[in-house]
Order: structure tokens, then sequence, then C-alpha cells
């Protein structure tokens, strides 16, 4: 038999819980936020160096423009035509595994989710050597951001799409006539266009921030925001580090605000559908409807 | 237009699921394909709209061949077990569905989607979002679906079975008046009996890949054509008469005799069920044959362990069987 906790012993473990929980709860976003933040600081100062920060400018804001303009540029068009390519690529491809429930179907998901346990550095080594004519250019950057974001693009449409049933209305199409692209386009686009978005934008945050990869398949025309990143870093000039830290992130805001409204907007509609309001409930009421049936 | 199968065969692995199915679905017909678990009913109803290869044998539409056509080539009505209605649509949008991929015009489109709907009695409810109805509202939405670009053949994958058994006895009128009017061959699995008589005109009994008998859903029960399809349609219970012929009675085709009338049968009663509107009595006769279930009315007095003795009704229906040695008693027993 379970012995019952003495009353006080109880009050004094809640009152500490009460007391730890806020620090347990909240360390790890502060831990996470606060070099950001230090960030932030540091580039509007005039200057840091080994005594410290001191005084309010926007000249290091203004120094890493000139520095990161060109690669802001091209890392928008890069993440661009990741996210676009990556999200046509996969929802046939999610739709190929969903709406094939064997060994085939399986291998297709498992083949997609594989440049996640690839090393970016290794797959950037790969590209070199089986596409050497590539190497330099921007050719080589897209098809490494692709492969690597392809999985994170996927993972939402399989999610919505096994929440679909997908087989079950891939199988109710055909019965009606439909051909594959029909199917694809009329009943499997429109139900997770939302997914696709989401992870769409997944795709254009991971492919804007990405380094691994870039750093080996960057050149001097083609060098992604990360890659100037890390070299401001290494350079040591902390000052215009932060300056590009700040620029960086508000190139990204837009695509983190389009995937929080994504996120946020599907979370709600996946609510409304599963808990329908009372009013609906009531017209499905058999007695109250007499035209309807149950 | 007919459909004809013609020696349907079909093998998953080392297992023979159908062997050699011969039948016609006739227009204007509802036939249920009844059986239970395994039997292979949802194989051929599948394989009939194409979404199952056969292994073996040819599927005709109205005399043409379309076995090897794909489903979207076939021109078939499904109606899935889970409705399988498009989530994005409104009820108007899924009927237009199928005359959409047709390349049918907006406004033919809207009207002719209209029209099913107020034949399914769902055009008050055409706006609509399909997960906003009910289960047999959504039924219906499909049915319209199934019909609205004029199928050769209307197939249905156990429509009832999603739903509870109240709604169902209600569903169950409405799907045979829906039905029942319709000019092309009907389709139907299920593996509830009650659901393949309300709604059969024709009734198909599959048992282990094969039609163990075809008929009305009087000729399967009166007249089963074996044990097997017997027991499968009901509870059935054999007695030997002085022929030697084993009868098959139903609990409904014996009564309970008047004290001084005459019986046809004494049972020695084992158990008794009661069942709300009747009791059902298990028993058997002296020489402790195999058990006979009879049902009595619910204020009959009937207790385990006592004789009883019953007369075979007189409309009952019996059937001889086989020969058993005699069990059956002459009046005035």
């Amino acid at each position: 038999m379970a012995r019952t906790p003495h009353p006080i012993r109880k009050g004094i473990v809640l009152s500490a819980w009460a007391l730890i929980e806020p620090i347990v709860v909240w360390s790890a976003p502060l831990l996470l936020v606060a070099p950001l933040v230090f960030l932030f600081v540091g580039a509007f100062t005039r200057s840091w160096d080994s005594r410290g920060l001191a005084g309010f400018s926007i000249s290091g804001i203004v120094e890493s423009f000139e520095i990161v303009r060109e690669s802001i540029v091209f890392s928008w068009a890069l993440a661009l035509a990741t996210a676009v390519i990556t999200t046509a690529i996969a929802v046939p491809l999610a739709y190929a595994c969903k709406s094939r429930d064997n060994r085939l179907g399986r291998l297709l998901t498992e083949m997609a989710v594989l440049p996640v346990v690839l090393p970016p550095l290794l797959l950037a080594m790969g590209l070199m050597l089986a596409y050497p004519v590539l190497q330099a250019g921007w050719i080589i950057l897209l098809i490494a951001h692709v492969a690597q974001t392809l999985p994170f693009a996927m993972w939402p449409i399989v999610a919505a799409l096994s929440v679909l049933d997908v087989a079950t209305l891939d199988t109710a199409g055909r019965t009606l006539g439909a051909s594959p692209l029909q199917r694809l386009m009329l009943v499997v686009l429109p139900n997770v266009w939302r997914s696709a978005a989401t992870g769409a934008a997944t795709s254009f945050v991971l492919s804007f921030s990405e380094t691994g990869s870039s750093l080996f398949l960057g050149s001097a025309h083609y060098r992604p925001i990360g890659v100037v990143l890390v070299d401001t870093f290494l350079n040591l000039d902390q000052r215009l580090a932060a300056g590009a830290t700040v620029l960086f992130t508000v190139c990204l805001l837009p695509a983190l605000l389009l995937l929080e409204l994504l996120l946020g907007f599907g979370g709600k509609r996946a609510t409304s559908r599963t808990r329908p309001e009372p009013a609906a409930l009531l017209t499905q009421s058999p007695i109250l409807e007499p035209g309807g049936s149950r | 237009m007919d459909i004809t199968l013609r020696d349907i065969r079909k093998t998953f692995g080392h297992t023979d699921v159908l062997r050699g199915i011969n039948l016609t679905f006739r227009s204007g017909t509802v036939t249920v394909l009844l059986g239970p678990s395994g039997s292979g009913k949802t194989t051929l109803l599948n394989i009939v709209a194409g979404l199952v290869p056969a292994t073996g044998g040819h599927v005709l539409f109205g005399g043409q061949d379309v076995t090897a056509l794909p489903v979207e080539a076939r021109h078939i009505g499904y109606v899935f077990q889970s409705h399988a209605l498009f989530p994005h649509l409104t009820a108007a949008g899924n009927v237009e569905f199928p005359l959409r991929v047709r390349g049918v015009g907006r406004g033919e489109r809207r009207q002719r989607a209209r029209d099913a709907l107020a034949i399914v009695e769902m055009a008050h409810l055409a706006e609509r979002d399909v997960s906003t109805l009910s289960g047999g509202q959504r039924q219906r939405v499909a049915i319209a679906r199934a019909l609205v670009a004029n199928p050769d053949v209307l197939l249905l994958d156990e429509p009832l079975s999603a739903l509870d058994p109240q709604l169902r006895d209600r569903i169950r009128e409405e799907l045979r008046a829906l039905l029942e009017p319709l000019p092309v061959p009907v389709v139907l699995v299920t593996h509830d009996q009650h659901d393949a008589f309300v709604l059969a005109d024709q009734v198909v009994l599959l048992h282990g890949g094969e039609v163990a008998q075809l008929g009305t859903p009087q000729d399967l029960y009166l007249r089963p054509a074996n044990e097997t399809v017997a027991r499968f349609l009901g509870i059935a219970s054999y007695l030997a008469d002085d022929e030697g012929n084993r009868r098959l009675v139903r609990p409904e085709d014996l009564e309970l005799a008047a004290d001084d009338g005459p019986c046809d049968v004494v049972l020695r009663i084992e158990r008794v069920q009661f069942l709300g509107d009747r009791q059902r009595v298990t028993g058997s006769t002296p020489d402790g044959d195999a058990p006979i279930i009879v049902d009595v009315s619910k204020a009959a007095r009937v207790a385990a362990g006592e004789l009883a003795r019953f007369r075979i009704r007189r409309n009952g229906r019996t059937m001889p069987v086989a020969a058993q040695a005699s069990h059956l008693v002459g009046p005035g027993y």
C-alpha cells in the first residue's frame, strides 16, 4: 500500500516547486534569447572591444550592410528558389509515399529523410565529387539546399496526408474518373496547401540560414549570407558581426512571421474540425432537423 | 446495361480468395454480396470496380469486356464504407466533382449536382461543409456523387456498417427507397443478413471464395442450399423425421403446444434467455441430439430442466436436408 506523504512535507515540496518552476521553464528560452539580445545591443554600439560596449551608433549596421548587401540578395533568391523547388518536389513525393501504403511507399519516405542524417559537409563533398562541372556555381548550392530542406518540407505534408486518409480519398477520386494529375490538383493539393506552405516557409528559413554545405560550395561570386556571417565572426570584428546578425534576422523575419501565421491558422482550423461549434452540433440532431438523418 | 462476371478468380499469394465466380447483375436490380469475413465479397466488388485486378476471368459491362480497363475508365459509381467525401468541398462541390473531371461546364454541373442532391433529399444542405453533416447525410451525398455522372453500375461497400443499430434501421429503409428506382445494376456488400434481406432483390451468398447460393432473400432463408447457408442466415436447428429426412427448424418455426393438444416434438429445456420481446429456449430431444433453439413469447412459462411440448407452426417452413435418426414425434405424443 502506498504511503501518503505528510501534509507539511507535501506543502514544502509544492512551495519549493512554485519557486523553481519559473526558473526551469524560462531558463532554456532565456539561454537562447540572451546571445541574440547581446548581439542586437552590440550592433548599435559605437565601440566594442576588450573594455566592453560603449556609446550608441548605427554605423555598425551601415558598415555591415555594405558587407552583406550582395549576399542578402543572393541568399533571398537562393532561399526562394529552394522553397519553390522543394515544395514542388515534396507535394507529389509525399502524395506518392502516402497513396502507396506498401514497401515502395515506405522506402520513398525513408529515402527522402536521408539528408537529415547525412552531415551537410558530407553532402557538399559528395556533390563536389559527383558534379565537378558545377563547382563554384549557384546550381550546386541550390541542389545542396534542396536536398537538405526536402525532408522538412515533406514532413508537414506527410502528416497532413496521414490525417486526411489520402489513400481512400485518392481511390474515391479514381472511382469518380479523375486522372492522377486531377487527383493531385483537385483532391490532394487543396487539402494540404497549408502544410505545403508551412514546409515552404521552413525550407526558406533553413536555406537562408544554411552554412554547413555553403562553406564548401560557396564561391567569391555566390556567397550565401551564412558564409559571410562566419567570415565576419572569424575576422573577430564583433561589432560588424553583430550588425550582420541583425540584418540577417531582419531578412528572415517575414518568413518567420509567415510560418507563425500558417502554424497558428492551421492549429485553429484543426481544432475547429475536431471540435464542432455547439450550434453545429445542434443542427446535426435528427430531432431538430426533420429532413436529415444521422 | 447488365454486368456479367465470367469465371472470376483471385489469388493473394498462395490463397485462393475467389474461385471461379459466374454472376450477372441486372439493371434495376439490387444485388447484395453477403458473406462472412474473408469470403471474398469486397474483393469481388473491387474487381467489378477495377480497383483490384482479377487473377483470371472476365468482367463485362453490357457485353463489353472491361477487365483490362482501369477504374478511371470504367464509368462506375462507388460508395465507400467511410463515404470518402472530399473534406475541402461542400456537399454540392463533392457532387460536382465527377462532372468537373469530365470537363462539364460550370453551369451544367451545378444544375446536375442540385438535381442529384434533390433526389437524395439533400438540396437544402448543398452548400454545407461536409464535415458538418451527419453520417446519414454524408451517405446521401456520397450516393448523389456516385450517381451524378450516370454510371453504368452503382457499387456500395458496407454502406451501413459505420452506423449505430438504431440509426441503421432507419437508414436501411431510406437506402432501400433510394436504390429501388435506379435504372442501373446496384451491387452492395454487407456481412449483415438483415441489411441483405431489406435491401436486396437478389442475394449472392459467398463462402470460401465461391457462390454458396444465389437467390431472393426468401429463397436463401427458407430454402437454404446447405447447412452453411442456413446457419449463416440465422439460427438453424435440425430435426429428423420418420422418413429419415433432416428438417431445418428456425426459432420461429416451433410454438409451445397446448397441454391437452397434439404436439410434434418434446424438448428438455437446457437454457432460457430473456430477450425483451421474447424468450429464447435452448433444448434437446430426449435422445440428446444437437441443441434445438426455439423462440417463445415473453410470457410463456418455461424453465431449465423441464420438458416442453412444441408444435411446428402451420406456416412454419421446414426442409429436408439429409437422412438422420427420427426425433420428430407424431401427433398426440
